[in-house]
């Protein structure tokens, strides 16, 4: 829940953003510390993860530690990337990774039972990540001890984004907006924009999405199937924009910007001008330290499609430890892979595209989307028995 | 220089690309642009509003918004459930 919770907006938001503007600047990094921490240790206890996962703060203590040696160039920097790949797996991924090659969890020897994910694990090694690289490729300066901590904990976007860059936090934080007046009109719009959008719509759709199971498949008529999987479809993009506006808001309220994440996914024309606008804090992480590392759009055609491949993958894999996650990667993976094939070999044009061909190349970009979702909301088997339906009747 | 990042850098210069920015028919293509607007200015997404609706920047204008969204939030809430990228 957290953010359609009134603990979020009276112990945290409306205190820490109040704080903030309050206190000296020596002292501002120390108030989203502070806050940020209790802000992770009270929702872990109450709602993820339990006292273990209220624990899991010494890893934001131990990365801020650990984070102070890093240099231009030095291997600590790797150590560190390592060590946060290592949190990842072993939190998110650990069960999923040794059952596939001992099965099931009864004949999984090495099956945590008490697994549990930390508050945004996802969200934050992400963040972990940037910095390691771009401290190592000489790209942003350290900061201090509590601006680099600050940045970690700082709890509008600690859980699920938008993904920040350390180069545009720290002006931020350093030299936040001091139009309280603007920026409380402007954070709080944005707060009730994206509360409207996850109860009136988001959450409106639920009574859609319920659906999407192997039982209720099965004894649907098929012509409900495709509504469900677009009720879905609606369902996450308003949930997550308005979880991105909230976050955006709150920011705002501290005097601070923190980068957009959607904007107007569903009316592109391609899917590469999708995933330029869906979650775009995410595709610009997997672009940065995925994409281009492996050679991006510089290599040899085929090898092109395969680092698409293999990005999309990673961003599937990212999103759960599951195979259907795996595939509604590769899916992407192959869109892009295909767009990117079809437009080469079409070559540029000197005229424009008709209404017509726009409004096809739209619901083509649409329906691939959409129909991607299936892997996204329900686990392999129920996801083909699903599209088995829909399509074969 | 990332394609992208030079596309961020055309968005911050304020060339903001439409995604059907290469209709053919002008009028359609701003008729799009200013319902963009329009809503992007109603979620607080941009700070200007769009030409010709300099009304929606009143205080009367934004308590009649804030009232709307209120309402709508109290008429929802009631049913409301987790994220879904907390589980992420």
């Amino acid at each position: 829940m957290i953010f359609n919770t009134f603990a979020y907006f009276i112990l945290f938001l409306i205190p820490a953003a109040i704080t903030f503007r309050l206190v000296r600047p020596a002292a501002q990094p120390w108030v989203c510390i502070a806050f940020g921490a209790s802000f992770f240790v009270f929702f872990s206890l109450t709602q993820v993860g339990g006292a273990f996962g209220a624990a899991c703060i010494v890893i934001f203590i131990w990365e801020t530690i650990f984070s102070r040696f890093y240099k231009q160039g030095s291997v600590l920097c790797l150590v560190g990337i390592v060590q946060t790949i290592l949190f990842l797996i072993v939190f998110k991924y650990w069960n999923f990774l040794t059952g596939l090659i001992f099965g099931a969890p009864t004949h999984n020897p090495l099956y945590w039972a008490g697994a549990f994910l930390p508050l945004g694990i996802s969200f934050f090694t992400f963040e972990f990540i940037h910095y390691a690289v771009d401290r190592y490729r000489g790209n942003t300066q350290a900061g201090t001890f509590g601006e680099y901590m600050a940045f970690i904990l700082f709890f509008p976007t600690m859980v699920a984004g938008p993904i920040k860059r350390y180069q545009t936090f720290l002006p931020s934080l350093r030299e936040p907006s001091l139009e309280w007046a603007a920026d409380w009109r402007i954070g709080m719009t944005r707060l009730l924009t994206g509360l409207a959008k996850k109860f009136a719509i988001a959450d409106l759709m639920t009574a859609f999405t319920n659906h999407l199971n192997h039982a209720d498949i099965a004894q649907a008529q098929r012509w409900v199937l495709p509504i469900w999987l677009l009720a879905y479809g609606v369902k996450i993009y308003f949930d997550f924009s308005a979880y991105s506006d909230i976050a955006i808001g709150s920011a705002r309220l501290f005097g601070m910007k923190v980068p957009e994440n959607f904007d107007w996914p569903y009316a592109r024309t391609n899917i590469a001008e999708f995933w330029k606008h869906w979650h775009i804090s995410l595709y610009r992480w997997l672009l940065d330290y995925v994409f281009i590392p492996l050679g991006g759009s510089r290599c040899k055609p085929p090898r092109v499609l395969i680092n698409l491949l293999l990005t999309m993958f990673l961003s599937g894999l990212w999103h759960g430890a599951g195979l259907n996650f795996i595939v509604w990667g590769l899916w992407h993976g192959m869109l892009l892979a295909a767009h990117r094939t079809w437009s080469k070999w079409r070559g540029e044009k000197n005229t424009a595209p008709t209404i017509a061909g726009n409004i096809a190349a739209w619901a083509v970009t649409f329906v691939t989307v959409n129909l991607g979702w299936a892997f996204f909301c329900m686990d392999l088997p129920t996801a083909t028995f699903f599209l088995k339906r829909l399509f074969g009747g | 220089m990332s394609e992208f990042q030079q596309s961020q850098q055309a968005e911050q210069a304020g060339n903001i690309e439409h995604p059907t920015s290469n209709i053919q028919h002008p009028s359609a293509l701003a008729t799009l642009s200013w319902i963009k607007h329009f809503f992007d200015y109603l979620g607080a997404s941009r700070e200007e509003p769009p030409p010709g609706a300099s009304f929606l920047a009143s205080p009367i204008w934004l308590g009649i918004w804030w009232g709307v969204l209120i309402g709508l939030i109290l008429l929802f809430c009631g049913q409301t459930s987790k994220f879904i990228y907390i589980d992420f």
